[in-house]
């Protein structure tokens, strides 16, 4: 009978298929898209690296690995990326636990979310450009303060301080629900059992944050690993970086094979990254929501002494990341950064008249990237979360994979895939679209994911034991309940369309180029006020859009519909 | 309309279990719900009744075996061709939509006019006594007029089937005593053919025309809650329907329907054995704690025994009595004080033997 039943199983996912004709139009479509978009690109970069005139060869794969200069690159980037991945974690950790144990009036917390949301939303190098302003040869603090000529800003060091900065809101964010998931009554009882403060975080909080603070080590490590603008303004000859040295490679020496085989390099530790994330941590969670959890005691992990220690720290990092914040602003509306203070709108002049087309691209990329990629988020996580058809899971893994790889492999990888027919893309503004959908795409699945786990199959299943068929039941109960989903998703791949650059570098043309690489030309050329101005541009647009959604989705929340508690939710 | 009935063959449903491999929800279930019946899948947490009733619904598709809604094999149809209607056990009510929209959804799909809708679902709320909560929304009811929200969508649509599942699970004690004699007058009322699943077995004795008790997924006995509760087939439906007190006991002689039996010297005398039981036997008598008299312990007749605990229950006081050779509960209907023992007092047993059980051991 067992094997009549596994038989039956397997038929159960294919007559799905066949049964549900609009899932098979999905599945099919979904996967030519993965399989051109995701897989396609991928194999291109392993043949690139893998052979020679079209046969399996090692030899120049073993000839770049062993330069010197690669060996260096590499052992850099991880070293950078560890680094990050615990001083990241350790300022997040830190924030967090101030935000969810301290007991902060609401709107203290309310001001540390946004101060911390900051860095999230702007460009990736935001923070590495105002690390040059403050701290670069004619740098705020370096030259105009302490009037030192020969600092040399360029580095690890610089780079470490900027990407963690940069990168510590996603630990915050991943530990804050961490921490806050911890019910408050085993803190209690841990009190009520004689532990004092230091005991109770020590053998209470602490390990039953472990696995999150792993977690939050693995997301900001591979944010460091995929991180290239930063290291490109802020690293300097003297610490090569993968990412650095295979745009290097690809911009500078036209080395196709070169810039593939860095590639390679790269991703073999953000894969296994994503897969020690996605399976070992990701499972490893202790904070189990089981039981009532009703009690509302508060938290008295925090002296009073501590609390304010705490808080002083917190409000001086908001007030540092705040200052970076408004030094860009001042860059842009004076005529010489560190030369001439003057006030001019010069600078807003230059973005909006030689700029406009920049940024009307920008827009209509990150728009049409928006739309696509809302679509996508939904209907890839509608049915892998909903449906159940053969090779379901395995879509689930590749939909996540460019969302996973650092963009500079992607950006190549598109880049050597798409340059000549049948599939002939460069220089569209199409493939910076698709490119921008393959990857922030899985975001808006994520999102749809979730709000899914909300709604309790039984809802479906409600509508279908009244009668309704599988489309009537999408269109009238499963759509008006993902829609909030649907926007935060929206909203994040307009978000990355506006600030990524680490892939889109490798696909801007001259018909159609983006803001991101825009700033970065400027900086090179040492147009420090455009760039400025450029910068000052995205945040805004970015956090008008974020407020606009939010207004949606207070607007669309159906009565009764579950809350998208935060854009960003990790 | 006419009732029809329900007719499940051989039903089987395998799963794979992570650890113990492939197991059986449901093991060749066979079932008849006759016309306007309302039957019980009564049984623990993981015995199959609820996957028993989602094969019916449509829900899940069975490995084997057939699912009939009158005379039509309905086993190949998705849930929204079969007709029914469904309680799940927390509502599933449409969080988005208003008590109306979420009563008039089904009419809706089956294409009525609006007039017709209105005109159902006035009714349909009248039934359920919640006229004038058309506009409200689920999240601003509690769990009691959910609960009724949910049970008028499923038979506002009048279906042939009414399947609830654990309906009365999320509500409290009280609200559950009321509510289950208001959904045994509405499924009397629309003579409607009923599957009901509870893992409680006053409720299922409460409202059921005869109750299926279900474990590992094996029918175990069906019956009437009289049948089932006098005459349980075996320990198992025993012990699930009521409380019962397993004495040990030796057979001493053996008639062809009767036995008699010892039980701390004592003879009594237990007709209806249809168990192989043969006489040297030790076997165990089963006795519900009703079927069992306390006394001051001064005839010299009956079984010595101590009190080992005492709880006062308003309508009744439940005894725990121990011997030699067993440990019984006992329930004393008597609850203004002419009767009541305290702890460690001795105290004669009275056995009822017109109410023994034979079980082998």
């Amino acid at each position: 009978m067992s094997v009549i039943a596994a038989k039956s199983k397997k038929t159960d996912t294919l007559s799905n298929l066949v049964r549900d004709p609009a899932l098979f139009i999905s599945v099919i479509v979904v996967w030519a898209f993965l399989g051109l978009f995701v897989l396609f690109p991928i194999i291109k970069i392993l043949i690139i690296t893998f052979t020679e005139g079209g046969h399996f060869n090692l030899s120049g794969f073993i000839k770049i690995l062993s330069k010197k200069y690669t060996m260096i690159a590499g052992w850099n980037s991880i070293l950078l990326g560890a680094l990050v991945g615990l001083c990241g974690t350790a300022l997040g950790f830190f924030f967090a636990f101030t935000s969810v144990r301290a007991n902060l009036p609401k709107w203290w917390s309310r001001l540390l979310d946004w101060a911390i949301i900051l860095p999230l939303i702007s460009p990736p190098f935001t923070m590495a450009i105002t690390v040059i302003f403050s701290f670069g040869p004619r740098g705020l603090i370096t030259h105009s303060l302490l009037g030192m000529d020969q600092f040399n800003v360029y580095g690890m060091w610089s780079t470490l301080f900027a990407e963690t900065i940069t990168y510590f809101p996603i630990s915050y964010i991943t530990l804050k629900g961490i921490l806050g998931g911890i019910d408050p009554t085993v803190e209690d009882m841990a009190f009520s059992l004689g532990s004092s403060r230091w005991d109770v975080f020590r053998k209470v909080t602490l390990p039953l944050s472990t696995a999150g603070l792993a977690n939050s080590f693995l997301l900001l490590f591979a944010a460091s690993l995929a991180d290239f603008a930063t290291p490109l303004i802020l690293a300097g000859n003297s610490f090569p970086l993968l990412p650095t040295e295979a745009f290097l490679q690809i911009t500078g020496l036209f080395d196709m094979k070169g810039g593939s085989v860095l590639s390679f390099i790269l991703l073999i530790p953000s894969l296994a990254v994503f897969f020690l994330q996605r399976y070992w941590v990701g499972r490893r969670n202790l904070v189990t929501i089981t039981g009532k959890s009703g009690s509302q005691t508060k938290f008295k992990s925090v002296g009073n002494k501590t609390r304010y220690l705490f808080l002083s720290v917190c409000l001086l990092t908001v007030i540092f990341i705040l200052y970076f914040y408004i030094l860009l602003l001042f860059a842009s509306l004076i005529k010489a950064f560190g030369a001439d203070n003057t006030f001019t709108l010069t600078h807003y002049k230059v973005i909006f008249t030689r700029g406009r087309d920049v940024i009307k691209d920008t827009l209509i990329i990150s728009i049409s990237g928006m739309l696509l990629g809302g679509l996508y988020g939904v209907v890839v996580g509608y049915i892998t979360a909903k449906k159940k058809f053969l090779s379901r899971r395995l879509m689930e893994i590749i939909a996540m994979v460019n969302y996973a790889l650092p963009g500079t492999i992607v950006g190549i990888a598109y880049l050597i895939t798409f340059n000549k027919s049948p599939f002939l893309l460069t220089g569209t503004a199409l493939i910076i679209i698709i490119c921008n959908v393959a990857k922030y795409g899985a975001y808006g699945i994520r999102s749809t994911v979730a709000i899914l786990q909300q709604i309790h199959p039984g809802i479906e299943e409600a509508s279908l034991s009244l009668g309704a068929s599988s489309i009537y039941t999408f269109r009238r109960i499963t759509v008006p309940l993902v829609l909030p989903g649907l926007f935060s998703g929206l909203g994040i791949v307009f978000i990355r369309s506006m600030t990524a650059i680490s892939a889109a570098i490798f696909l801007v043309s001259l018909n159609w180029n983006l803001i991101t690489v825009s700033i970065l030309e400027n900086m090179t050329e040492l147009h420090l006020g455009v760039s400025a101005a450029f910068s000052v541009f995205v945040v805004v647009v970015v956090f008008a859009v974020i407020t606009g959604i939010s207004f949606c989705l207070k607007l669309l929340r159906q009565p009764g519909a579950m809350r998208m508690t935060s854009l960003f939710g990790a | 309309m006419e009732s029809v009935d329900i007719k499940l063959e051989n039903l089987v449903k395998t799963y794979m279990h992570q650890i113990k491999g492939r197991i059986a929800a449901v093991n060749g279930v066979s079932l008849t719900v006759e016309p306007g019946e309302l039957l019980t899948l009564l049984g623990p947490s993981g015995c199959g009744k609820t996957t028993t009733m989602r094969m019916l619904a449509g829900f899940e598709e069975p490995d084997s075996g057939k699912v009939f809604i009158g005379s039509e094999d309905v086993t190949s149809q998705m849930a929204n061709q079969r007709d029914i209607g469904f309680v799940f056990q927390n509502y599933a009510l449409f969080p988005h939509l208003s008590v109306y929209e979420n009563v008039a959804y089904g009419l809706k799909v089956r294409g009525y006019v609006k007039r017709d809708i209105k005109d159902r679902i006035v009714e349909a709320l009248a039934l359920v006594k919640l006229d004038g909560y058309e506009e409200q929304f689920p999240h601003q009811m509690s769990g009691g007029e959910q609960q009724r929200v949910a049970l008028a969508r499923a038979v506002v649509i009048k279906p042939k089937v009414l399947l609830l599942d654990e309906p009365l699970s999320n509500l409290d004690a009280k609200l559950r005593i009321s509510t289950r004699g208001e959904i045994r007058n509405l499924q009397k009322s629309l003579s409607i053919s009923t599957l009901y699943v509870t893992h409680d077995q006053e409720e299922a004795m409460a409202i059921s025309d005869r109750i299926i008790v279900m474990d590992h997924g094996d029918i175990i006995q069906i019956g009437t809650a009289e049948e089932l509760y006098y005459n349980p087939q075996t320990e198992f439906v025993a012990k699930f329907i009521g409380a019962i007190n397993a004495v040990p006991a030796k057979i001493v002689s053996r008639g062809t329907e009767s036995a008699v039996v010892e039980i701390e010297g004592k003879q009594f005398s237990v007709s209806n054995v249809t168990k192989k039981v043969r006489t040297g036997d030790n076997v165990d008598v089963l006795l519900r704690p009703e079927a069992i008299r306390l006394n001051e312990a001064d005839s010299g007749t009956e079984i010595t025994a101590t009190v080992a605990e005492r709880s006062f229950l308003g309508d009744r006081v439940d005894y725990t009595v121990e011997s030699n050779s067993f440990r019984i509960k006992v329930s004393l209907y008597d609850s203004f004080g002419q009767l009541t023992f305290k702890c460690n007092q001795k105290v004669g047993v009275i056995l009822d033997e017109k109410r023994m059980k034979i079980l082998e051991r």
